[in-house]
């Protein structure tokens, strides 16, 4: 069996020496790089497209659940973390393991062992566990603050109150912002049920509007009503929609 | 919730109460009407008894539906009804019994026809006497609840305030901690023996302190060095310090580990959101009437604000306005880039 190619990603230093020590002592793993913080590992894990990554959850710019979401392939994931209930209940079942820092060299191994027989059974066959994760991930956090697309190599954070609406577009959205419009592969169910409830309303089967982006609201049809947001889009609003919307207003 | 209806004290007073009735009427009876020994005291005992055991009835109906009556007329009505039926009771059965014991005496019989009015009307006296010190106990009692309620609710408050403040130590923050330590013990023991005694000091200080702990400002900052130095191991370059401590403010007292929030928010908006080196400035000045602090840190004005902003802060307001009895004491001023939080600190002359 080839070495397993290995990124190290963590925003402190030491942290990453420690892993990268005892790695030294498997001669399975090539750790190729280490990264320390999410876009310098995005960038990083283009360039080599490791087979197993190291992945730290608090960093800055880039959590490591962000810098999941924009990956486009399925490393192998060991999570190291300090302390995070959701990530430990998330992960459980589909990353490959998660190491609680501080931890032995023999909790590593374990992770390693895992992560080689992971590994080889996902050369032989395709498996879908990155996906899997992901969506455990959003399940996982709660309400969104901030919202990551990625377009080539471009990765875009957008914080949600910089959002001034969401329109469904077949299996995408797009999410139309001061940062630009970007395309997401999420559904609009997902956007209803993470976005603050307090600022995001539901107002058609196909867009979610920002409140604080509301300029009018005229009645259109007999049922119907249109808004006209700030950036000048005029949005229309579904009986239930408007509802929804006065419940807010 | 139900007490005993007298405590022993209230009983020896009880006890001693009717003796001294029971005594005053023998005295009566005997010295100044001329009644016989025998019957003056079977009279004074059956009378007072038969009163005593109806006032422990009374002490009852006041304890447990005297407090429902309101108004002021209706509790006087009240109490006249209730007044009359007591005195009413309180006859019929004396009366009986002395009958029953002293029925051939006519001498004895008339004198208690003729002491019926002096005995009824020394009954409402006595009745009312009763009422009224009972309702003083019951309110003596209510007010000592209230003071006890009241006490455990503000311990209670400062033992949540207290958690706050400890739980201000991130579990984050120690298995981080304890993680560049397990690094270093393989790259650099001495460093990670070092950083172990820091981290130990730190935390023995956070441990020990109590909501209302007062300390010098040479004290704190020593220990607000200890957390920074420990921080510094982590993030190495990321992060750096400038202090400007006045040294004549060294010996000012404040609340013991009130920077620490500061501090720790200084480094998670500061240090955690950026890619270049944070500075995180500390400032003293003081004169004979307040101790100012600033602490401020630099910040990447791109990163998104996460969760979680702000608690500090009101966890450090609260306490400072728990404390000095003022909410002004803080405040805090954000600029392109640098965060600074202001507390100001009034000079308290205990030491």
């Amino acid at each position: 069996m080839q070495p397993i190619s290995t990124i190290i990603i963590d925003d402190e230093s030491l942290a990453r020496d420690i892993v990268k020590r005892y790695a030294a002592d498997f001669q399975m793993l090539n750790v190729v790089a280490e990264c320390g913080d999410g876009f310098e590992a995005l960038r990083q894990i283009q360039a080599h497209k490791p087979d197993l990554l190291f992945l730290d959850i608090q960093m800055p710019k880039l959590d490591g659940f962000e810098l999941l979401e924009v990956l486009d392939y399925n490393p192998a994931i060991i999570f190291t973390t300090a302390f995070d209930q959701f990530a430990i209940k998330a992960f459980e079942m589909n990353a490959v393991d998660y190491l609680l820092k501080p931890f032995s060299k023999d909790r590593f191994e374990s992770a390693v062992q895992k992560a080689i027989q992971r590994i080889s059974i996902e050369k032989s066959n395709v498996n879908t566990s990155l996906e899997t994760l992901k969506e455990n991930v959003q399940e996982s956090r709660g309400t969104l603050d901030r919202v990551v697309t990625r377009l080539g190599s471009k990765v875009t954070v957008i914080p949600v109150d910089r959002i001034w609406y969401i329109e469904s577009a077949d299996d995408y959205v797009m999410i139309y912002s001061e940062l630009g419009n970007h395309l997401k592969e999420k559904t609009m169910k997902f956007f209803e049920e993470h976005l603050p409830t307090n600022n995001f309303v539901r107002i058609h089967r196909g867009s979610i509007i920002n409140l604080a982006q509301i300029a009018a609201i005229d009645p259109y049809t007999k049922d119907t009503h249109m808004v006209t947001l700030k950036c000048g889009a005029k949005l229309r609003a579904s009986a239930d929609g408007y509802k929804n919307l006065r419940a807010l207003l | 919730m139900d007490k005993p209806f007298l405590t022993r004290n209230l009983w020896i007073y009880f006890i001693a109460f009717w003796m001294a009735v029971a005594v005053i009427q023998f005295a009566l009876s005997y010295g100044v009407y001329g009644q016989e020994l025998i019957t003056s005291i079977t009279d004074s005992l059956i009378s007072n008894i038969v009163f005593a055991v109806l006032g422990i009835g009374l002490w009852n109906m006041v304890r447990y539906s005297g407090k429902q009556v309101s108004g002021f007329l209706k509790n006087l009505a009240y109490h006249l009804a209730s007044c009359a039926l007591t005195i009413l009771i309180w006859q019929v059965v004396s009366y009986s019994f002395l009958r029953l014991l002293f029925g051939n005496n006519d001498v004895f019989m008339n004198f208690l026809a003729e002491a019926l009015v002096v005995k009824v009307l020394t009954g409402v006296l006595i009745y009312f006497l009763l009422i009224s010190v009972d309702f003083l106990i019951l309110s003596f009692e209510e007010m000592q609840e209230q003071a006890e309620h009241e006490a455990s609710l503000s311990s209670m408050l400062r033992e949540a305030e207290l958690n706050m403040l400890r739980s201000q130590i991130r579990p984050h923050f120690l298995f981080n901690s304890l993680n560049s330590v397990s690094s270093l013990t393989l790259s650099n023991p001495q460093a990670a023996q070092d950083m172990i005694i820091k981290l130990s000091e730190f935390m023995r200080h956070s441990l020990t302190l109590g909501a209302e702990t007062m300390n010098t400002l040479n004290d704190e900052l020593y220990h607000a060095g200890l957390y920074l130095d420990i921080e510094r191991v982590r993030f190495s370059d990321r992060m750096k310090i400038e202090k400007t401590i006045d040294p004549k403010c060294g010996e000012m007292m404040l609340p013991a580990m009130i920077l620490q929030p500061l501090l720790e928010n200084a480094v998670k908006h500061g240090v955690n959101t950026m890619l270049t080196t944070c500075i995180i400035t500390l400032k003293a000045e003081c004169n004979e009437s307040y101790l100012g602090i600033s602490i401020s840190n630099t910040f990447d004005p791109d990163a998104v604000p996460r969760k979680g902003t702000g608690t500090g802060l009101s966890n450090v307001q609260k306490r400072m306005a728990a404390i000095y009895g003022r909410s002004d004491l803080l405040s805090s001023n954000t600029t392109d880039q640098t965060f600074e939080v202001k507390l100001h600190i009034p000079a308290r002359k205990d030491s």
